[in-house]
């Protein structure tokens, strides 16, 4: 198999074109178990409680959303949810539900389950929902089949529908009822209503999951099960790949330098696409309690002196892009590229420094400040690494501080100590789910992955709240280019690439990367080859 | 004395570690003169392997950085936590062993049950742990490394004392009115540091071993190039750039080998019953 990393990048929009997926006439075949690698155990596996990639990895096969993306017109697919409408004044939207659907435990899918669901756990409890669903009233169930949120403040109709993918998985509210849903022993032991039902957790060793007989997309699924080993170390996923121990390894589980190895390997395929809806950007986080750094031209000097293309190129090898703003170009409903850019050049990186006031002293420095990526991804601590050096440059004196993960997140989000950081927030699919909120300010200390930067700007503050209410779609997008202009120009943050994950396979798996959130979408497509 | 350094002259071994040593120590003080590229400036040219190249002799690693750059530069890094590390553990606890060798009674039994609550942890599980509550820098891992070390010379440097403490010489210098500080710095820690000349040299090599696995496991300087943390880095790719993993591992196995030969040395020749045989 032979990769061409350009036609990868080109076929973005062509998703089927990957090897791994190739538009063979092949028809699906039932059976068989896929072995994929796992690299995390999360403590909490209920997605309507945590929504964030590593539970949905494993639970979007069990429990499912009310719709799933799709390489389509739409963007969306119906799942749970036959359609939606939202009303003339934005207080509400319909959902029509699919009947004849049962959970795993035999009991049937209703209105009451999403009524449950959003109103006690998407609303008080998901990481997401709580801020987005801080205006659910009430949600009306006039039959079985029709679930009607109502808010309190106009919501666009269309921010809703993004939202349904990540934001609204459906568990029975009958083994929800009356307990604390966060120590519910469900959270573990999933119910859902998806193509698999969870049979065990080994901890340490494995997820299994078993096919849903029942499904209400029969004859899907194709699988017999799904097992996820956890695999923590990363050298180890290349070589189960390669010796067939496992199938699959999603979110570039495998080093993106042995990527190229693999790819020319027999029966493995590398593919780029099914992660355009969860496109992450690599980003330098600037604390605006810094004097040096509340000023625009110094942070406007940052950005100069990073060379995006020697990041695309190097740390990513290629899978990546440089970024132009907050919002990624997969997003073409709200994307612009007209916005203020800040090419690659350390001269006048160095000019704006002068004039701010800040001239190299005696020792060739300007001024020292500490430095915090990431410990996340590979590519956030080298981010870290390679902004150090391209700050040297300029004169200004990096000090690298590394942290684990909970420390991390409390010194930057809580704590506000740091200087720069750098950090890799996740668009998903609509500006106002968790990319506005890197913007706003007003935001209590604490709010992970949220302004806590100390910047504010009452303009800034003006669009962002319009365009969360502003039901028009044209109106939305026009306001939310505004918003990629502001974001540009007072540069709060710096965005420097948006990159996604890879998926590597044997040529064996089936329907790969079939919709924009493949890996963590329901799979029910997905087959092996005898 | 000189007798002493003939005898370590007839070992081979340990004459090999002293040359590979004094090489290390060579390479990595000249490192700035000799090979002057920025061991943490990036280039374009990645994970370029040895040999190929000769503005990167030695290779490059994921960020185009010159691998022998860094491999000199994590020499650095290596010697100097090791001598200092061991000079901290030395001075601390060759202080608490002289004085309770001396002092005796209360301050004795309060010393030697501190060194030994020091030394029913596993020394590299203290150094994580007080590493991991400081944060990672050099100075913690320096820190750390001499608090998980000190009991080792505290405890040969008491036996020493409550082994001189009674010889005629020591005696005669007390009763010529020396004070007692005085005979313990003057008389008593000139006798004593024979043996822990070996020892130090073992001291040095856990060292070097101890910096090297906290770096690995993401706990050392992330501001200065450490050969534990290239490993670490290395090993993700160890099938397609097994360079990465391998030159470092080669640079820790041979600068800890070198120590341990000299150290092994160095108690041969300072033993004078086995020398005597």
């Amino acid at each position: 198999m032979k990769l061409d990393r350009r036609a990868f990048l080109a076929s973005a929009l062509v998703p089927l074109l990957s090897p791994g997926a190739s538009l063979g006439a092949a028809t699906p075949r039932r059976g068989g178990v896929l072995v994929v690698a796992a690299d995390t155990e999360p403590r909490n596996l209920n997605p309507a409680l945590v929504a964030s990639n590593g539970v949905f990895f494993v639970a979007s096969k069990v429990v499912e959303p009310l719709a799933e993306m799709a390489y389509t017109d739409a963007g969306l697919e119906p799942r749970l949810a036959l359609s939606w409408e939202g009303s003339r004044d934005g207080r509400s939207v319909t959902f029509r539900l699919r009947p004849g659907v049962r959970f795993h435990d035999g009991t049937p899918f209703t209105s009451a389950d999403v009524a449950y669901c959003a109103l006690e756990l998407w609303k008080k409890h998901q990481n997401l929902g709580r801020a987005f669903f801080k205006d659910l009233e009430a949600v009306d169930t006039p039959d079985p089949h029709t679930a009607v949120l109502r808010f309190s403040e106009p919501t666009p109709a269309q921010l809703v529908a993004n939202a349904l993918p990540p934001l609204t998985a459906v568990v029975p509210r009958r083994l929800f009822e009356g307990t604390d849903p966060l120590a519910n022993p469900h959270n573990q032991k999933l119910v859902g209503t998806g193509p698999f039902r969870f049979v065990e957790h080994k901890p340490g060793q494995y997820y299994r999951l078993e096919r849903n007989p029942d499904y209400w997309g029969a004859p899907l699924p194709w699988l017999d099960g799904i097992v996820y080993r956890v695999l923590p170390d990363r050298g180890a996923i290349a070589a189960a790949l390669e010796s067939g121990e496992i199938h699959l390894a999603a979110f570039s589980a495998v080093p993106l330098a042995d990527m190229k190895r693999l790819a020319s390997v027999p029966g493995i395929a590398v593919i780029a696409e099914g992660y355009e809806g969860i496109t992450y950007q690599i980003t330098v986080e600037i604390n605006h309690r810094r004097k040096e750094l509340a000023d625009v031209r110094v942070r406007r000097a940052i950005a100069h002196a990073i060379d995006r293309d020697f990041v695309v190129r190097t740390i990513f090898l290629g899978w990546a892009k440089p970024a132009t703003g907050p919002v990624p170009r997969f997003d073409k409903a709200f994307y612009t590229d007209d916005v203020p850019s800040y090419p690659f050049d350390p001269a006048r990186a160095e000019a704006l420094l002068d004039a701010a006031g800040y001239p190299r002293k005696a020792d060739g420095v300007r001024f020292a400040v500490e430095l915090m990526p990431a410990p996340w991804f590979e590519q956030t601590r080298q981010m870290g690494e390679y902004l150090r050096q391209a700050l040297r440059t300029i004169g200004i004196e990096a000090r690298l501080v590394l942290k684990d993960p909970a420390g991390h997140q409390k010194a930057v989000y809580t704590d506000h100590a740091f200087d720069l950081a750098i950090g890799s927030p996740v668009y998903r699919n609509d500006p106002a789910i968790s990319t506005t909120i890197l913007y706003e300010s007003g935001l209590p200390a604490g709010v992970p992955f949220s302004n806590q930067y100390g910047y504010a700007n009452p303009e800034m503050d003006r669009v962002i709240r319009a365009a969360a209410r502003a039901l028009d779609p044209e109106e939305r997008a026009a306001l939310y280019r505004r918003f990629q202009r502001l974001a540009m120009e007072d540069l709060p943050i710096v965005p420097v690439c948006e990159f996604t994950f890879l998926t590597v396979a044997r040529t064996s798996v089936r329907n790969v990367a079939s919709n924009p959130r493949w890996a963590v979408s329901n799979w029910a497509d997905c087959w092996l080859e005898a | 004395m000189s007798e002493a350094v003939f005898r370590f002259a007839r070992e081979p071994a340990a004459c090999a570690g002293l040359v590979l040593l004094f090489l290390l120590l060579a390479l990595a003080l000249s490192a700035p003169l000799l090979w002057p590229l920025d061991p943490e400036a990036p280039s374009p040219a990645i994970l370029l392997p040895p040999f190929v190249e000769a503005a990167h002799p030695l290779g490059t690693d994921r960020l185009g950085r010159d691998l022998l750059a860094r491999l000199l530069a994590g020499a650095r890094t290596s010697l100097l936590v090791a001598a200092a590390a061991t000079a901290a553990a030395l001075l601390a606890g060759g202080a608490i062993g002289l004085l309770a060798g001396f002092s005796g009674g209360f301050v004795d039994e309060l010393a030697m049950r501190l060194a030994e609550a020091f030394q029913v942890v596993p020394g590299f599980l203290l150094a994580l742990a007080l590493v991991s509550v400081a944060g990672p820098g050099l100075g913690s891992t320096v820190a750390a490394i001499a608090a998980a070390s000190w009991p080792a010379p505290a405890r040969l440097l008491r036996a020493e004392v409550l082994k001189l403490r009674r010889a005629d010489f020591v005696l005669a210098a007390i009763a010529a009115g020396l004070s007692r500080p005085e005979v313990a710095l003057k008389e008593v820690l000139p006798n004593a540091l024979p043996p822990v000349l070996p020892l130090a040299a073992l001291l040095a090599a856990a060292a070097i071993l101890v910096e090297a696995a906290l770096a690995f496991l993401g706990l050392g300087d992330p501001n200065r190039p450490s050969w534990g943390a290239m490993i670490a880095e290395g090993r993700a790719v160890l099938v397609s750039a097994p360079w990465l993993a391998l030159l470092p591992g080669a640079a820790l196995v041979l600068s800890v080998l070198a120590v341990n030969l000299v150290g092994e040395g160095l108690a041969e020749a300072l033993a004078p019953r086995r020398a005597a045989a």
